[in-house]
């Protein structure tokens, strides 16, 4: 009988998370230890909230989803 | 073997069987502290050798002939010799199933009270199932003996049995236990060893919190019952197996592991990871008292750590070290505990559930017979009790889970029970982190409502694009009422067209955002429409709002083009920002030259997609900066097709358009009207700012649909005319919806559909509606279920959805979810996080509300996380003392905060009243402290003339004033000198200085013992002669004066005779006919069983000169306090003749609303639904009524005078009166019917359905309605009534 428990963070209010992104090019932070979700990659390993976050200020400058065909041009 | 030493000496009361005494006398069953068992016995029994050893037994057991007693202010224990017979031998083997009837005659005699005074606290009683099998059953009452004592006795009586038989030389056992237990206890609370018990139960509990109750009716404080249902369950054999091996392994007992199991349950219902829990142990002090039978056992606190990375060995480890540790503090009392803790009588305790680790049931042997036991009853259970017992002999482990009746029905007992053995079993092959735990949500639970895209938003269409189909159909019907202009679709088309090309030349166009200006009106409507065609994203502002407040928005959203008018322009002027101002002639000038035409892809600057935002709108926050969210065309189509059918909006539906232009709802109520082909009424800010000339804009324009805020709703409500017919949908959302506001708008708008709906700015506004049905005054409207485009899930902290009935946050789903935040990456990738629930790669946005699903799977929500306050200890919602301010009459708003702006932190609620209503604060206060627990009672209610407001409109609640005094807390002086002496008694018993009449005497730091000096020092000091049972009830000076004032006034005003005033049944309270008189009555008492007391009630009014009552209800109450002061606490049993049966239903309605129970309910012809005879009747007072010679004289000793009769025909014309304006509750109470020869009720089943949900029999008399009671035909009422009344105590149904 296996009897390790994995540790780290499960909690949305804990202190571990990682930043993973879909399909449109979204950004959204995710427990640590909690399994990723179908349709969505890690973008950044295990940190701290704030430095998930702040990585998600400089990654995603773009909001708009990344599927919108034909960006319009920006005047 | 007779005449065993007995001790003559009387001990006190130890502090548990204090609290146990108090407990029993307020008990209404006065069987909540029976415990039982049985134990089976297969085999041949001598009889006689068993009479002989239960006699010593008893004589060598001293609890067993204990007598409890009040006398000289203090409680007493003594022993008494044995007398009486001490084992009853009843043969049941004739009895159809004979094990199960013996089972349900030993269940009957733990439904019996003890009364400790004068009895036995035991009873046992021998059944013979069969031949060679016996059942022993014994009930013990608490006081005297716990579970650990029912083993020993049972153990001695078959040790001497045995010896007996066996001609063995007798156990010898030691006596005197009760003084023996005493002079420990004593020894005890001297020594060190009790302080280092304080010192631990006081660190251990520093700072801990309450545990939610696991039942999920929120039955909270003090709704508890004396009945206990139990669920029993066995863990399958595989289950049991691996949790025995992994106990082993980690070297504590499997019980642990179950207890694990059950805190991580608690630690889920709860949402926290601290959990508390109870434990009982056996308490007994020292190895002596272990062997004496008494009542000695302890309830102890286990509180532990259970965070989501924790493994669930750990958790199980720390379970087994705090039971080592609770074991070796045990003889600190509980009771003691609370004390310490400063819990009143009735507040709950710190865990409400308790886990037991139970020996296992005991196997006595019988000189060679073999036997096995079974415990019945544990005695009382406050909330939740789970008994965990690891039998060897059944192979698998078993749980027993007791709960309150009033908290749990069986189906909840049974879900909890299999939701620890689904932990338990996930925990047994594998540890793994709590957190990572497959919550067990039951089977036919919904993990969420389906999500299912619209057509609309699935091919992605566009707002132009639904737009236009409408427009295509509605061309010359009217899109836009403003006042007294109106546009046709038609007009609007070409006009929006023209706008939209002068917006493209100006470079708008998709992902540009354009700041509206404008106060709510047409032209408002058709600038927005303008920038939606032209590709745009709205950004709409309030001229109203504040100045710095639209700058944040101009400058935060980027916006480069202004749209607004030269009323407007003022408030922007110097932004850096393209201003066109649409009233310019110039701008006007040039807007007439663009084409008119529609406009297609190519006319934009880019291809608008249904990705492309269509709308920007600010929300604030509880902290920061309002934010922008981004609504896109695709969460716009979605959430107005759901909202098109919900409220079912068609091309002749006319809609209000009253919101502030940059609160959300304007954009649906601009766009669903356009949308479906019907009109768009829009309404002035003047119009909007009174409630008079709103809604008479609304009965003038033939509105169908309108949709405000609560808050709104309630100024609006009186003002709402009778002429308005034309309205058909009433939308209320954004704020908690009090089932009083609704019940006042459906009164005055019968007609009409209401919806509660509910949702965040970032799921575009509306995610889930509810429409209401029927309301109950004192409960929450859910906010119903997803709409089709939405997914709801209701998460824990990790992300795990909740089963029934468990407060968790809100997360939604779906195509109405935002794009998110403009231009906050960051915060939108907090917020709206990954969705494991649906599509791959969907996204959920967090929104911070609380709140469940109840047993319909409809979502009743709970608050905001941040508005949840933790004060002593207890979690508090503040939105519940809000809807409970906001249920009394007068109060328009409410608010509650919990101010810490000083060292002790306190409640404090805002109210503002509705009209020109005078609202008294601390009448308010004592309100609530009628029904809520006393932590929840804010310390002051202040009365405000508005609300401060966000500019959303929604409540400012860190502007409300913190840091006030309450001076009107010193106002509340006595008014009679009856309050004044309870004020002076309060504070001379407990030492504090200053008593106000709404002190809490237990809150003071009364106790029980203390109420019985303040009785009696009224008795002696005073005169007033009152039970106790009624301080416990009415523990303020005020509530006390005014129940003693009640009581004496009932008594004074022979308002109730006794008819027969002994008899050891449950008395029949008689209710009078119109007439008034109970002495009509005396004709049946000799049919009525001479163990059934008889009580007669008469009308106040006629026995003496007071005001008749104004309603039947004030009839029933005065009633009601009268039959109390003989029968403080049901079941009752009542009758009424004619008249006097709607009065005893109505009494019964109050006696259930006051939480008793009214057992049996005769109504002997009385009339609730078409002419009552009464009424059609004769004018004159049939002679029957009033009772012929030979009866027997008023109680009054007043003889039928005059005046007297006069008094009667008054009362039986006023009967008359009442009768016409009252309308029939409906009680729960089985009805017993007795119908007359000439009764007219057709359908009397369906009239009695409608006044009882309770069982109905209709029995035929041989007698008209005025004959009922003349003889012989009072006999055979009274013959009826007997019977039925007999039947219900021998416990036949």
């Amino acid at each position: 009988m296996e009897r390790q428990p994995a540790s780290g963070n499960w909690s949305i209010d804990g202190d571990e998370f990682v930043v993973l992104v879909n399909h449109d090019a979204q950004y959204a932070i995710w427990p640590a230890a909690k399994p990723i979700p179908a349709g969505w990659k890690q973008a950044h390993s295990p940190a701290q909230k704030a430095e998930c976050l702040a990585f998600v200020e400089r990654r995603w400058i773009d909001m708009r989803p990344g599927n919108l065909p034909d960006r319009p041009v920006q005047r | 073997m007779r005449g065993a030493p007995v001790e003559p000496e009387r001990f006190p009361l130890s502090v548990a069987q204090r609290d146990i005494w108090f407990g029993h006398l307020l008990d209404k069953t006065g069987c909540v502290y029976n415990i039982g068992l049985y134990t089976e016995i297969a085999g041949e029994l001598d009889l006689r050798t068993l009479a002989i050893a239960a006699e010593h037994v008893v004589d060598h057991t001293e609890s067993l002939r204990l007598r409890c007693y009040a006398r000289d202010d203090a409680l007493w224990q003594e022993a008494v010799a044995a007398c009486g017979e001490i084992l009853s031998v009843i043969d049941v083997r004739q009895a159809p199933d004979p094990a199960a009837a013996g089972v349900r005659r030993i269940n009957s005699e733990l439904r019996r009270p003890f009364r400790l005074e004068s009895e036995p606290p035991f009873r046992w009683l021998l059944l013979q199932t069969a031949d060679a099998r016996w059942l022993w059953g014994q009930i013990y009452h608490h006081i005297a003996f716990d579970g650990q004592s029912a083993w020993i006795a049972g153990n001695r009586l078959a040790e001497i049995y045995s010896a007996l038989r066996e001609e063995r030389p007798l156990p010898d056992y030691p006596l005197g236990g009760t003084a023996a237990m005493a002079s420990e206890a004593q020894a005890y609370r001297a020594s060190s060893r009790c302080l280092d018990d304080r010192r631990y139960w006081e660190t251990m509990l520093a700072g801990a919190g309450k545990m939610s109750s696991w039942s999920a009716t929120g039955a909270r404080v003090g709704a508890s019952s004396d009945a206990v249902l139990r669920e029993t369950c066995y863990l399958p054999t595989s289950i049991s197996d691996q949790l025995r091996e992994l106990a082993r392994q980690v070297g504590i007992r499997p019980e642990h592991l179950l207890m694990a199991a059950a805190a991580v349950l608690q630690s889920i219902y709860q949402g926290q990871h601290e959990v508390v829990l109870g434990t009982q142990l056996l308490g007994r002090l020292a190895s002596a008292a272990r062997a004496f039978p008494a009542m000695a056992s302890n309830e102890c606190h286990i509180r532990l750590e259970v965070p989501p990375g924790r493994g669930f060995d750990a958790v199980a480890r720390d379970i087994s070290r705090q039971m080592r540790l609770a074991l070796r503090h045990q003889a600190y009392r509980f009771e003691q505990v609370r004390n310490d803790l400063g819990l009143l009588p009735g507040e709950p305790d710190y865990f409400s559930l308790s886990v037991n680790i139970m020996l296992a049931d005991q196997d006595l042997q019988f000189s060679g017979v073999q036997s096995s036991s079974h415990y019945l009853s544990y005695g009382p259970v406050r909330d939740l009790s789970l008994s965990l017992i690891d039998n060897r002999t059944e192979g698998r482990l078993r749980m027993d889970l007791d709960g309150n009746a009033a908290l749990y029905r069986r189906a909840d007992l049974h879900a909890h029970l299999s939701r620890i053995v689904a932990i338990a079993g996930q925990f047994a092959t594998a540890d793994f982190p709590v957190g990572a735990l497959a919550l067990p949500v039951d089977i036919d639970e919904p993990r969420a409502d389906p999500v299912i895209a619209t057509t609309a938003a699935a091919i992605g269409k566009t707002l132009p694009e639904v737009l236009a189909a409408a427009i295509a159909a509605a061309r010359g019907s009217v899109a836009i009422v403003a006042g007294r202009r109106s546009q046709t679709y038609d007009e609007l088309d070409r006009r929006t067209n023209r706008l939209a090309r002068y917006l493209v030349d100006r470079g708008v166009g998709p992902e540009a955002v354009v700041a509206i200006g404008l106060d709510r009106s047409l032209e408002a409507v058709a600038a927005v429409l303008a920038v939606l065609k032209a590709g745009g994203g709205c950004l709409l502002l309030d001229p109203q709002h504040p100045a710095e407040r639209l700058g944040h928005m101009i400058t935060d959203s980027g916006a480069r083009v202004l749209l607004t008018r030269r009323g407007n322009a003022d408030i922007f002027a110097g932004r850096d920002i393209a201003t066109i101002v649409l009233d310019d002639g110039a701008v006007e000038e040039a807007i007439a030259a663009c084409d008119s035409g529609p406009l297609s892809q190519s006319d934009r600057s880019a291809p608008l997609q249904a990705q492309n935002i269509a709308f920007l709108i600010y929300t604030s926050g509880s902290t920061g900066r309002p934010k922008g969210v981004a609504l896109t065309h695709l969460n716009l189509v979605g959430k107005l097709s759901d909202q098109l059918r919900l409220w079912d909006v068609r091309p002749s539906s006319r809609f209000v358009f009253s919101s502030s232009m940059s609160f959300d709802p304007s954009i649906h109520q601009m766009l669903l009207p356009l949308v479906a082909g019907g009109t768009c009424i829009v309404l002035s800010p003047a119009e909007t700012s009174d409630p008079v000339l709103f809604m008479r804009s609304v009965v003038t324009s033939a509105a169908t649909h309108l949709d405000v805020v609560p808050s709104f709703a309630a100024v609006l409500a009186d003002a709402i005319p009778i002429e308005l017919s034309s309205l058909r949908v009433f939308i209320l959302g954004g704020e908690v919806l009090p089932a009083p506001l609704l019940e006042k708008l459906r009164s005055r708008l019968p007609s009409c559909r209401f919806f509660n709906m509910y949702g965040p700015t970032e799921a575009c506004i509306d995610a889930t509606a509810f429409e209401i049905a029927a309301v109950a005054a004192d409960q929450a409207i859910p906010i119903g279920r997803a709409l089709p485009n939405y997914g709801v899930h209701i998460l824990d902290e990790c992300l795990r959805p909740l089963p029934r009935g468990v407060i968790g946050e809100i997360y939604i789903s779906g195509a109405g979810l935002a794009r998110g935040y403009w231009r906050r990456p960051g915060l939108t990738a907090e917020r709206f996080l990954p969705c494991p629930f649906g599509a791959a790669g969907e996204r959920m946005y967090r929104t911070g509300d609380r709140a469940y699903r109840d047993a319909d799977g409809e979502i009743v929500f709970c608050g905001r996380k941040d508005e949840q306050v933790k004060l002593r200890g207890v979690r508090i919602e503040l939105a519940e003392i809000e809807l409970a301010l906001l249920g009394q009459a007068g109060v328009a708003e409410a608010a509650a905060i919990l101010d810490d702006s000083s060292a002790d932190a306190r409640l404090v609620a805002y109210v503002v009243p509705s009209g020109d209503v005078r609202l008294d604060g601390s009448g308010l206060r004592a309100v609530l402290a009628t029904t809520m627990p006393p932590v929840m009672v804010p310390s002051i209610v202040l009365v405000l003339e508005t609300m401060p407001l966000l500019p959303n409109g929604k409540l400012d609640r860190r502007s409300l004033p913190r840091g006030q005094r309450d001076v009107s807390a010193d106002r509340i002086e006595p008014e009679s000198d009856l309050e004044a002496d309870i004020c002076r008694l309060f504070g001379s018993l407990t030492g504090v200085d200053r008593v106000t009449v709404l002190d809490n005497f237990f809150f003071l730091g009364g106790h029980s013992l203390m109420v019985m000096q303040l009785a009696s020092r009224l008795r002696a000091d005073h005169g007033h002669d009152l039970p106790i049972e009624l301080v416990f009830d009415n523990p303020t000076p005020r509530a006390l004066a005014k129940a003693i004032t009640a009581r004496e006034f009932a008594a004074a005003h022979h308002q109730l005779v006794r008819l027969r005033a002994s008899g050891s049944l449950r008395p029949l309270f008689c209710v009078p006919p119109a007439a008034g008189l109970a002495q009509v009555y005396y004709r049946m008492l000799e049919d009525i069983d001479v163990r059934i007391p008889v009580y007669g009630l008469q009308a106040a009014g006629v026995v003496d000169a007071a005001p008749s009552p104004a309603s039947i209800a004030d009839m029933a109450r005065g009633y009601v306090d009268a039959l109390r002061t003989v029968q403080p606490r049901g079941p009752y049993h009542l009758m009424g003749w004619s008249f006097g049966g709607v009065v005893a239903h109505d009494m019964t309605r109050l006696l259930e609303a006051e939480g008793d129970e009214v057992a049996l309910l005769f109504l002997i012809d009385s009339y609730f639904s078409n002419v009552s005879a009464d009424v059609a009747g004769p004018r004159a007072v049939p002679r029957s009524m009033l009772g012929g010679e030979g009866d027997a004289s008023l109680s009054g000793g007043e003889e039928m005078s005059e005046a007297l009769l006069d008094r009667i025909a008054a009362a039986f014309e006023w009967s008359g009166r009442l009768l016409a304006d009252h309308t029939p509750g409906r009680v729960r109470a089985p009805l017993v019917f007795v119908r007359a020869t000439d009764n007219l009720d057709a359908d009397l089943r369906a009239s009695l359905g409608a006044v009882s949900s309770g069982a109905i029999e209709i029995v035929q008399a041989d007698a008209g309605h005025y004959s009922l009671f003349e003889p012989p035909h009072a006999a055979r009422v009274g013959a009826i009534l007997s019977s039925n009344m007999v039947r219900a105590a021998t416990g036949g149904s």
